[in-house]
């Protein structure tokens, strides 16, 4: 009796070990989905270049007209002629706890704009490059009333670090569904004012002009540097 | 024999789980992780306050509409503080509203003062030492019924009386304007929705800081 007891021993760790494992990979591709986008639904398409004018937006339960991205002006060019020298000396930097963000050529400051970094899930801190900037995406994610839809989301700057892989998708980018800037309001990312990314968008690097769908394959650009705690 | 493979056996199960247990704790902690690389820098208030006889222009977040500001002063000492807001399209303002002001009253605009659409904006103004929002739309139509303007604070002690407005931040969306507001004692409240589209109030269970 003893020794079947024993014999059956094996047989209940392997159950064990199935159960406990499914578990672990269901934690894992939970905690995955959660961590590896800024936007969990459209992942990685939101790294892509892509219009859809003819698509409504859905932001806190509202539908809303995305701005239309007139195609006829825009070029697959993506490299500038005359300004494909890059300035070390520009820099970002985004204060979380204010909810600020400043472009610097130097000492000398380009803009200053309010943003509005993550509040569900937070914007990381750290140094980053730029690594892609395309002209529009498309971005969605959330579920339930906290489920959001955006076609068309202007002037998009990835950015990654060796912390922060590119894949991940965190980006400074145009905002057209909210306007209460200097609050945490987006899902990682950092939102800006549209009027103001245009300009940070045609004078960090890689070089790109607003004409452009997106920057060159490859080319590192601006450091973004984020810091402090979000209120 | 046997009794080693076992042992082997389970040691290696239980090691296999503790290692996926691992990285599922850690895939979830390098999410939160942050890392503080400088301390914080002083919030600037970009908050546009006529205060003498002067013209203030503020651009919408995508630049197709400005608000202008015309404070002109009068001969009994009070301000006539006109709004007119033109669009990119159609350059001819529309006088949205007009109040005679003094220091005390003076009407502001707030930052985030524009909808997203474009289709409201909403004003500050001091009364008695606090702070009153009121919205209007951009094109100087009635936003309700018989009414050019809704004052928000009023609607909301109506509706409700255990909370006070302490500060309205801006938009959440083409209709939803964002309050704040502290208990009647003096705690931290809760934040709200005022929903433009039947002007009821929506309680948030976060707060927008």
């Amino acid at each position: 009796m003893a020794k079947k007891r024993k014999g059956n021993f094996p047989y209940v760790i392997t159950g064990l070990f199935i159960v406990l494992t499914s578990l672990g990979i269901f934690i894992l591709k939970r905690s995955f989905n959660e961590a590896r986008c800024a936007n969990t639904l459209s992942c990685e398409e939101s790294l892509s270049f892509s219009v859809n004018n003819d698509e409504n937006a859905i932001f806190n339960g509202g539908k809303m007209n995305p701005p239309e991205i007139d195609l006829s002006l825009l070029t697959g060019e993506t490299s500038v002629l005359g300004s494909a020298t890059t300035s070390s000396d520009k820099r970002i930097e985004v204060d979380l706890s204010t909810q600020i963000l400043r472009a610097y050529n130097g000492d000398t400051l380009f803009m200053e704009s309010r943003i509005s970094s993550g509040k569900l899930f937070p914007t990381p801190t750290g140094e980053f490059t730029i690594w892609r900037k395309i002209r529009s995406t498309k971005m969605s994610g959330g579920s339930g009333a906290g489920y959001y839809y955006l076609p068309n989301v202007p002037y998009v700057m990835f950015f990654s670090n060796s912390q922060v892989s590119a894949g991940r998708g965190f980006s400074l980018h145009g905002t057209y569904w909210h306007n209460n800037f200097g609050h945490p309001m987006s899902h990682g990312c950092v939102n800006m004012i549209t009027r103001d990314i245009k300009k940070l968008y045609e004078w960090a690097d890689p070089p790109t002009t607003a004409e452009q769908k997106q920057s060159n394959p490859g080319d590192t650009g601006t450091k973004i540097i984020i810091y402090g705690k979000a209120p | 024999m046997e009794k080693h493979r076992n042992k082997f056996f389970t040691t290696f199960l239980i090691a296999g789980t503790l290692f996926i247990a691992g990285l599922a704790i850690s895939a979830r902690s390098r999410v939160e992780r942050e890392v503080p690389l400088r301390s914080s820098l002083a919030s600037e208030d970009v908050q546009v306050k006529a205060i003498k006889e002067e013209k203030a222009v503020i651009f919408s977040p995508d630049g197709k509409y400005t608000l202008t500001v015309y404070n002109a002063s009068q001969t009994n000492g009070v301000l006539l503080q006109t709004f007119s807001v033109f669009s990119e399209e159609d350059k001819t303002p529309v006088k949205i509203f007009e109040k005679e002001s003094n220091a005390q009253n003076l009407v502001s605009v707030p930052p985030n003062t524009f909808s997203p659409d474009n289709k409201y904006i909403f004003l500050r103004y001091e009364d008695s030492g606090k702070s009153r929002y009121i919205v209007l739309r951009t094109d100087a139509k009635d936003i309700k019924e018989g009414s050019k303007l809704i004052e928000i604070e009023t609607l909301f002690a109506e509706k409700q009386s255990n909370f006070v407005i302490t500060d309205v931040t801006g938009w959440g969306s083409y209709s939803l304007i964002v309050i704040n507001t502290d208990t009647k004692d003096g705690k931290k409240g809760p934040s709200w929705w005022f929903d433009l589209s039947n002007f009821s109030f929506i309680r948030l269970s976060s707060r927008f800081n």
